[in-house]
């Protein structure tokens, strides 16, 4: 499988905290989920592979070229969505956009026509001639997506990208960050600490946990990544048989009707029937159980903890 | 489905591999200081306070012209004043100095704070935009500001000058104004849009970097003003009889060599005082003393040589150094 980014031994530190730790990954083409808690190295990741921030160590490579060697080549082929706030004051939308264009190396009329054209996408047309400044947060949100997109790059970064959006307004951004990346081939790095949002969007999800990389893989292989998580369904008293599951090794979350019963590694659903017999409790049904995304972020992030 | 039904267009048009970004970085700070209107009518008022004393200048070689001296031709103490490398280094000192760093601070002083408060720093390092590029761009909207009220005037006179002369001797024994004036100048823009940037790029508002230019300004000029003091006052007395020697002078260098004691008398590098040493830390009295060494004329002797141009450049090194380090699109968190 192509990637679009290359990661070897990356690592970065800021004084004595480590940010990214001897971090190796492949991001492959198509849309990627990067995931992980606040203070994960998500947004440190992305500098890096800007060339706005140098690694300590380790290489890196975007659509095939060195953001340490030539940073302005990297930025050129990538549209950057960054997390915060990032307008000029004074500027309307389609100034601002246009001005991202020529930046980029558009000719001055056709970053202004291609200014109205990506505004138009977004659904800011109506609001183009408005000063940035007087935008609402869901409007600032998708200024920042058009000027990312302005220069038509392959790849995009987005930092937070439905950060502080009502949910009609994350449904609308996150649609659209879909529809780059299924109709117009557009590959994607969506770095988020939202589950929602990359499960909508994405095919591959990589997790990123205290700067290193604890899990990565479409977003099956990441939710069925347990293969020792069982969903069991049983009669008789809940307590007894938490109890006894407890002593087998396993750990247990209640559900309605059922428990979520972890067992150790290898062992299959042989500690569940001996818990069942030694407590006395019917089963039911003992299913392997998929996790959901968040299921599988709370047990990586727990798992790298 | 995109939001309002408006597919994504794919751009099929050129795109520039080597972009000069310092010049829409530049574009957009200019354009910035003229959008409001009270802001440009501060700007203008600025650039129209400064033409006003090469306007009084005009007017005052006009009468030097039209009111003959005593012994005919025109007044020779007027003319004796205008007509020498001394007087343009006088007007880009005495009347420019102040009107420039008023306008660098007015341009200049929110550009690289207000960025920072606003993201704009991160928009702009974001695309293929270099740091150099971003400072760059920034150095040039203050110095355009800069050369409005400093190089644009001098040659404005310069050419009114040789156009009421009216005789191409006088151009070539005084052609060597226009690149010490621009010297000048460009010394002048690099001190102002580091001095200005610099300090802006450590508060976050436009109105604390005005506030801490001017502070930065007028406590080093106090400072020289109490350890250097720039001279003991002549009496109006002595002045006038160097008055009247000037005008009764029978050749050009006699009325050169009065002139110079005349300007001594009123000497910034206070050529009279015990401390002129200490001198240089008077922005104005270094561009002075600068200035003298890029028109050839000559320094006090008890004024520290080169200490001006350390002062000078240094402390623009200093402040390109500060730039540097604060203009970054990474918050560094430890």
């Amino acid at each position: 499988m192509d990637s679009v980014v290359s990661l070897r031994g990356v690592r970065r530190t800021f004084g004595r905290v480590v940010a990214l730790d001897r971090v190796d990954l492949d991001i492959p083409t198509g849309a990627v989920g990067l995931l992980g808690p606040n203070g994960a190295g998500k947004s440190t990741l992305l500098k890096i592979l800007l060339g706005l921030l140098r690694p300590t160590d380790g290489d890196a490579s975007v659509l095939g070229i060195d953001p340490v060697k030539d940073p302005t080549e990297a930025r050129r082929r990538v549209g950057y969505m960054p997390e915060v706030d990032a307008y000029v004051t004074g500027r309307t939308g389609v100034e601002l956009v246009a001005l991202a264009g020529v930046l980029c190396g558009l000719p001055r009329a056709a970053a202004m026509q291609r200014a109205h054209s990506v505004l138009n996408y977004v659904g800011l047309e109506e609001v183009r001639y408005r000063k940035v400044e007087e935008y609402s947060t869901g409007m600032r949100q998708r200024v920042r997506l058009a000027q990312a997109l302005v220069h038509d790059p392959a790849l995009l970064f987005l930092d937070e990208p439905t950060n502080g959006l009502d949910p009609s307004g994350r449904d609308e951004i996150l649609e659209v960050i879909r529809d780059l990346a299924t109709k117009h081939g557009k590959h994607v790095v969506l770095c988020s600490h939202l589950l929602r949002d990359v499960e909508y969007t994405c095919a591959r999800v990589v997790v990123l946990v205290a700067g290193r990389v604890v899990r990565q893989g479409t977003l099956d292989e990441v939710r069925s990544g347990r293969r020792d998580l069982y969903r069991v369904g049983f009669r008789g008293p809940a307590e007894a048989f938490a109890a006894a599951l407890a002593a087998e090794g396993c750990s247990v979350n209640a559900g309605e009707g059922a428990l979520q019963v972890g067992v150790p590694p290898g062992a299959g659903a042989d500690p569940v029937l001996r818990a069942a017999v030694a407590s006395g409790t019917d089963l039911r049904s003992v299913v392997p159980d998929a996790m959901s995304l968040e299921d599988a972020f709370v047990a990586a992030v727990d798992g790298a903890g | 489905m995109p939001i309002l039904g408006q597919d994504y267009e794919p751009y099929r048009g050129p795109i520039r591999r080597r972009t000069f970004a310092a010049l829409p970085i530049a574009g957009v700070a200019i354009r910035r200081n003229l959008r409001w209107w009270t802001w440009a009518l501060l700007v203008l008022g600025l650039i129209a306070g400064s033409a006003a004393a090469y306007f009084v200048v005009f007017l005052v070689y006009g009468v030097a012209v039209l009111f003959p001296g005593s012994r005919g031709g025109a007044n020779p103490m007027l003319l004796a004043i205008v007509d020498r490398p001394a007087f343009y280094l006088d007007m880009l000192m005495y009347n420019q100095v102040f009107w420039a760093l008023a306008l660098g601070t007015v341009v200049g002083a929110g550009e690289i704070a207000e960025d920072v408060r606003s993201g704009a720093l991160v928009f702009y390092l974001g695309r293929p935009v270099t740091r150099a590029d971003y400072v760059l761009g920034k150095v040039v909207a203050v110095s355009t500001a800069v050369l409005a009220v400093t190089l644009v005037p001098a040659l404005v006179l310069f050419t009114i000058h040789a156009l009421f002369v009216g005789t191409w001797d006088w151009v070539g024994a005084h052609w060597r104004i226009v690149p010490a004036a621009t010297g000048l100048a460009a010394l002048e823009c690099v001190f102002v849009s580091t001095l200005v940037l610099g300090v802006s790029a450590l508060v976050k508002r436009r109105r604390w970097a005005t506030v801490a230019v001017a502070g930065v300004y007028f406590s080093l000029f106090i400072a020289a003003a109490i350890f250097a003091p720039s001279r003991d006052w002549q009496g109006g007395r002595e002045q006038w009889k160097l008055n009247q020697q000037i005008e009764e002078a029978k050749t050009k260098e006699e009325a050169d060599a009065l002139y110079d004691r005349y300007n001594d008398s009123y000497d910034p590098l206070g050529s009279l005082s015990k401390h002129a040493g200490l001198r240089f830390l008077s922005p104005t009295a270094s561009f002075h003393a600068a200035g003298r060494d890029l028109f050839g004329i000559r320094l006090p002797g008890n004024f520290s040589h080169g200490r001006h141009w350390m002062f000078l450049l240094g402390s623009s090194a200093l402040l390109l150094w500060v730039l540097w380090l604060r203009v970054r699109a990474v918050e560094v968190v430890t």
